[in-house]
């Protein structure tokens, strides 16, 4: 295979996509040079560990490749700690805080960042998360603080409240909805997550907007729309996330929400393709494509096919068919969501398990399950073959224990 | 002939690598993961490439022939 003509590959963002990519265009034959650009000093770590083991021990999460393997057998050029700040598609430049890079294909996987908090950080007392550095500096906090609220009762800020509260805080969870994941999963499935929440101890106070963040002394009042003023010592604000691509506007790629891209991952540059939490997949050139899902699983598969398709010729250019997939863990429980969500849900108990399975007009679109692997295995195989009705689904279902 | 090195400190049973390889890699009852086959040949050396770099939490790596395990 040859690639003399994307000789140069540069990926921009050192998460796991960008790794990804990296890791394929090698495995697809490149023998060009590979630099990886990244704002993080560190080597590409597990991300999800940052509001899980690496927030309760407060270390740096593992990396997923080591240096030796990353320069030694990938022959990647690392630039960390260093940031794109513009494009120039004319003469291949890539922009950043250092200088210029040159490019034959360009991967951009800058991921995403976490929704600022509209009042600021109060002197470092209203914070976010998404870093191996946001996880230590939080684990401090938590454990010498008392009183902690979290905003955002989605997947990171529940994991969040899970860990203060196994590291002694008192947690209050705000959430806007009924409970966690109401908008994309529908209100039976956020009310039993909000049961896992004050099963817990987590004082969780749903249907709750935060109207005010002010200082109070040394500690900080957040009132809510009901009136309801909650004095903490510590605020986590999560209430989402957002792609930050201010550095491509004026570049000509198409930005939305992320960078618009086709299940090829290219954009509407053929020479520059996008992967993980930046991408916005619009399905102009295939039968359907899964919703922009935010996970490690998607990062993964979308920069497998980006870092193939930037060293190859479109002949031969792959697509993403990978079914989403999520996982979290709070208070040493694990919640697994495989597939898409619908309308309609039909709950099955099974052991200390439940699953969630949802059905688009009879047929079975995707589950969740609240410790119940073997069952969201089942699913995940069920959706692999591709045939299955839901009502076929909660059938089988039913007795495996969970 | 190739083979999968699996870091058992990562694998969380996710099973996504499942979906790319399922002639070589399944899940048994407790979620564990397990490997069908020791060693491949090259006509399932891509899939085997993708499922390695589909899991999430970077557990599967492909060794080559004569790549020492580290
Ligand atoms: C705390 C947390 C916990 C999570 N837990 C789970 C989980 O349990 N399961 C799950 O499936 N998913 C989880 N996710 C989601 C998952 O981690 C993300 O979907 C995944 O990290 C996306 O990978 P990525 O490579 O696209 O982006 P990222 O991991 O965000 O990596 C992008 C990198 O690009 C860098 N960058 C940004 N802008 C620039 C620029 N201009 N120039 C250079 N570099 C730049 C960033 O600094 C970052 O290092 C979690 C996410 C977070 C934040
Ligand atoms: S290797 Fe990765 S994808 Fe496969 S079962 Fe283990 S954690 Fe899941």
């Amino acid at each position: 295979m040859s690639t003399s003509a994307r000789s140069s590959l540069v990926i921009v963002g050192a998460g796991l996509a960008g790794v990804r990519a990296a890791e394929s265009a090698r495995n697809a034959g490149h023998d060009g040079s590979i630099v990886l650009v990244g704002a993080e000093t560190a080597l590409p770590y597990e991300r999800p560990q940052v509001t899980k083991e690496a927030l309760l021990a407060g270390a740096s999460p593992r990396h997923y490749v080591e240096h030796d393997q990353l320069v030694g057998r990938l022959g990647v050029q690392l630039r960390l700690g260093t940031r794109a700040t513009g494009l120039d598609r004319r003469r291949r430049l890539l922009r950043t805080a250092d200088g210029k890079i040159g490019y034959d294909a360009l991967v951009v996987a800058t991921g995403a960042q976490p929704t600022p908090c509209p009042w600021g950080n109060l002197d470092g007392q209203v914070s976010t998360v998404r870093t191996a550095r946001d996880a230590v500096l939080l684990h401090r906090v938590l454990t010498g603080r008392r009183r902690v609220v979290v905003v955002g009762a989605g997947l990171i800020g529940s994991e969040i409240a899970s860990a203060a509260q196994a590291l002694g805080a008192e947690v209050t969870l705000v959430e806007r909805g009924c409970g966690p994941l109401e908008a994309s999963h529908g209100r039976s499935l956020a009310e039993h997550l909000a049961r896992l929440h004050r099963t817990a101890g987590t004082r969780l106070v749903t249907g709750a907007a935060v109207t005010s963040l002010v200082r109070a002394g040394a500690s900080v009042a957040v009132d809510l729309g009901s009136g309801e003023r909650i004095v903490a010592e510590h605020v986590v604000w999560a209430v989402g996330v957002r792609s930050d691509l201010g550095w491509l506007v004026g570049s000509g790629i198409r930005v939305a929400e992320g960078v618009l891209c086709t299940t090829a991952m290219v954009t509407n540059d053929p020479a520059v393709f996008v992967a993980g939490d930046a991408a916005q997949v619009v399905a102009t050139d295939g039968p359907q494509a899964a919703p922009r899902s935010m996970s490690q699983s998607m990062a993964a598969a979308q920069g497998l096919v980006a870092g193939h398709n930037a060293v190859t010729p479109p002949g031969s250019w792959s697509r993403t068919t990978a079914t989403p997939y999520f996982w979290s863990t709070w208070y040493d429980r694990r919640i697994q969501g495989v597939g898409v969500p619908s309308a309609r849900s039909t709950v099955l108990q099974e052991g200390g398990g439940t699953l969630h399975l949802y059905e688009h007009r009879g047929r079975l679109t995707g589950a969740v399950g609240i410790d119940a692997k073997a069952s969201v295995r089942r699913v995940r195989e069920l959706l692999r073959e591709g045939s299955s009705s839901g009502a076929h689904a909660a059938r089988e279902m039913t007795g495996r224990p969970a | 002939m190739s083979a999968f090195e699996l870091d058992s400190s990562r694998c969380e049973g996710h099973g996504v690598c499942v979906d790319a390889a399922p002639h070589l890699l399944a899940l048994d009852d407790e979620g564990e993961l397990v490997l069908l086959a020791e060693t491949f040949g090259d006509a399932d050396a891509d899939a085997a490439a993708d499922a390695a770099l589909v899991c999430p939490v970077a557990a599967l790596r492909v060794v080559g022939p004569g790549e020492a395990s580290s």
